[in-house]
């Protein structure tokens, strides 16, 4: 599988081959209340989505990309290849950045952990 | 009085895993996606004054600078709605809240952004001065007229008849006017000076009326007997119940000054009514009713007062708070319903007095008591030899 990102505004794609550990996350925002009777109400609220990319070996041009995006929060799409007809709208949720390891022996391609999530 | 929605709304609110809908608009423009937390609104039959509530919103982006660059927009018109989607015909929402921005703060990316309901303009109009009070003292002017003209006239809410009234719930407005005009119920005010909401406070007051925001609008009731119980509440949806009773609710002996003379201060007439078997089991609980802004003209009126309050007020009456999930939501304040409870032991029927609505997490609490109810009639069929000997 793969994972193909791009900003919401022209620009180019990134393509992302994720490692074996990656991780998708899903989250509610959601309330139970249960009644004297045991009656179980359930109020969601909303649905958020995460992914927990590993990625190696990304090329110096797409870490760029990657980090530029997470600079300035750029909306981005998130496509996986395994269901290519849902796009998902994301933002990188990375707290520092999120491509910054080299790969050894190389230097030109690069290393992270990268956290999507939509908004 | 319940709220006025289709049924499949009010399947929605009972349902188990409901698609809630939840907005928040400013002029009109919807910033539900923007909200953090959502507020907690809450109304009282009788607590005439402009209830706040505080919304936080992300502002990480600056969307709510606008307030800071055009501080005429701090007059914006708001609006908190509630409501479910159809999987057909789109959103059914209701209306939770109708005013003002009041406040706003801005801290980190978050802005707090305080509403205020439309009562606050009824808060900073005035009525009369002291060299020139407005007196209304023709002889035949109901309650509901003093009313009206403190609303329109002085307060600055719409006079337009209908449903289309933006400020006053028209309908209960006529039902309640109604109350007063079979009765010929007549009162005289003076005002020197006080703001409008006080006026309409101690109408309120001294003819026992509620008078509180529904549905972002005014209305007005003054509750009757029943005859059957709308609804009721039992353990499928209550979450929590508690009960308590006060000695001080007893009320056995209640005068109603009436008759005011501005000039010597004075009220020249002074009914009472008492409940000679609630002397005897409390010991007497006196209250007067008198203001001098509002009063009966003539002592039929104030008896009749003395007497509705002794109807409910003789004998200490229950107090409940019951917590709901959206189940209550239809249910509106002064609604009857019958609330029951096997431990307790209590099944009886009482209206809903205070309602607060917590739009972040979905729950309700009720304050519901006997105060503004008599035991409803209620048709025991099984006692009967047939429903057919109904007919």
């Amino acid at each position: 599988m793969s994972l193909i990102i791009f900003p919401s505004s022209p620009g180019d794609n990134v393509i992302l081959e994720p490692e074996w550990d990656y991780e998708t996350n899903d989250i509610q925002n959601r309330n139970e209340h249960i009644s004297r009777s045991g009656r179980r109400y359930l109020y969601i609220w909303a649905t958020m989505s995460r992914w927990k990319i590993p990625v190696s070996f990304i090329a110096s041009q797409d870490a760029s990309y990657i980090n530029s995006w997470w600079q300035s929060g750029t909306a981005l799409y998130l496509v996986d290849t395994l269901r290519p007809t849902i796009t998902n709208s994301v933002m990188i949720l990375n707290t520092s950045l999120p491509v910054g390891k080299y790969v050894q022996p190389y230097t030109t391609l690069y290393a992270g952990d990268i956290t999507l999530g939509t908004y | 009085m319940p709220l006025s929605v289709t049924s499949w709304f009010v399947d929605q609110c009972a349902a188990l895993v409901p698609t809630i809908v939840r907005k928040f608009t400013i002029n009109a423009s919807d910033y539900s996606s923007r909200v953090t937390r959502w507020p907690t609104i809450s109304a009282g039959w009788n607590d005439l004054r402009p209830q706040t509530v505080t919304i936080g919103a992300a502002n990480e982006d600056g969307a709510f600078n606008f307030f800071i660059d055009n501080k005429t927009t701090l007059t914006s018109s708001c609006t908190l709605k509630f409501g479910f989607t159809h999987p057909t015909s789109g959103d059914e929402l209701t209306t939770l809240f109708a005013g003002t921005v009041d406040k706003v703060g801005y801290a980190k990316g978050e802005c707090q952004i305080s509403l205020i309901d439309r009562l606050r303009q009824l808060t900073q109009r005035t009525i009369g001065k002291s060299a020139a009070p407005v007196i209304w003292s023709g002889a035949t002017q109901l309650p509901s007229h003093i009313a009206w003209w403190l609303c329109t006239s002085y307060g600055g809410f719409s006079a337009t008849s209908g449903p289309t009234n933006p400020d006053i719930d028209h309908a209960s407005f006529l039902a309640w006017a109604a109350v007063f005009s079979a009765d010929t119920v007549y009162m005289q005010a003076r005002f020197e000076g006080k703001p409008v909401i006080e006026g309409l406070r101690s109408v309120g007051r001294m003819t026992n009326s509620a008078i509180f925001m529904s549905q972002g609008k005014l209305a007005f009731y003054r509750f009757t007997n029943v005859n059957t119980n709308i609804t009721s509440l039992d353990n499928t949806s209550i979450i929590d119940l508690t009960l308590s009773m006060d000695d001080a609710d007893i009320v056995n002996r209640q005068y109603v000054n009436a008759a005011y003379a501005p000039a010597s201060n004075y009220w020249t007439i002074t009914p009472f009514d008492q409940s000679a078997a609630s002397i005897n089991s409390y010991g007497l609980h006196e209250d007067i009713l008198k203001d001098a802004t509002v009063w009966y003209v003539t002592s039929v009126h104030a008896l009749n007062m003395a007497q509705r309050i002794m109807f409910t007020s003789g004998q200490p009456y229950e107090r409940v708070q019951v917590k709901t999930p959206l189940t209550s939501l239809p249910m509106l304040i002064g609604e009857t319903l019958l609330v029951q409870d096997s431990m307790l032991g209590i099944g009886a029927g009482w209206r809903i007095m205070e309602k607060q609505i917590n739009m972040d997490d979905g729950m309700i609490i009720n304050k519901i008591d006997g105060s503004q109810i008599a035991d409803p009639f209620l048709l025991d069929t099984s006692i009967l030899d047939g429903t057919d000997l109904l007919l």
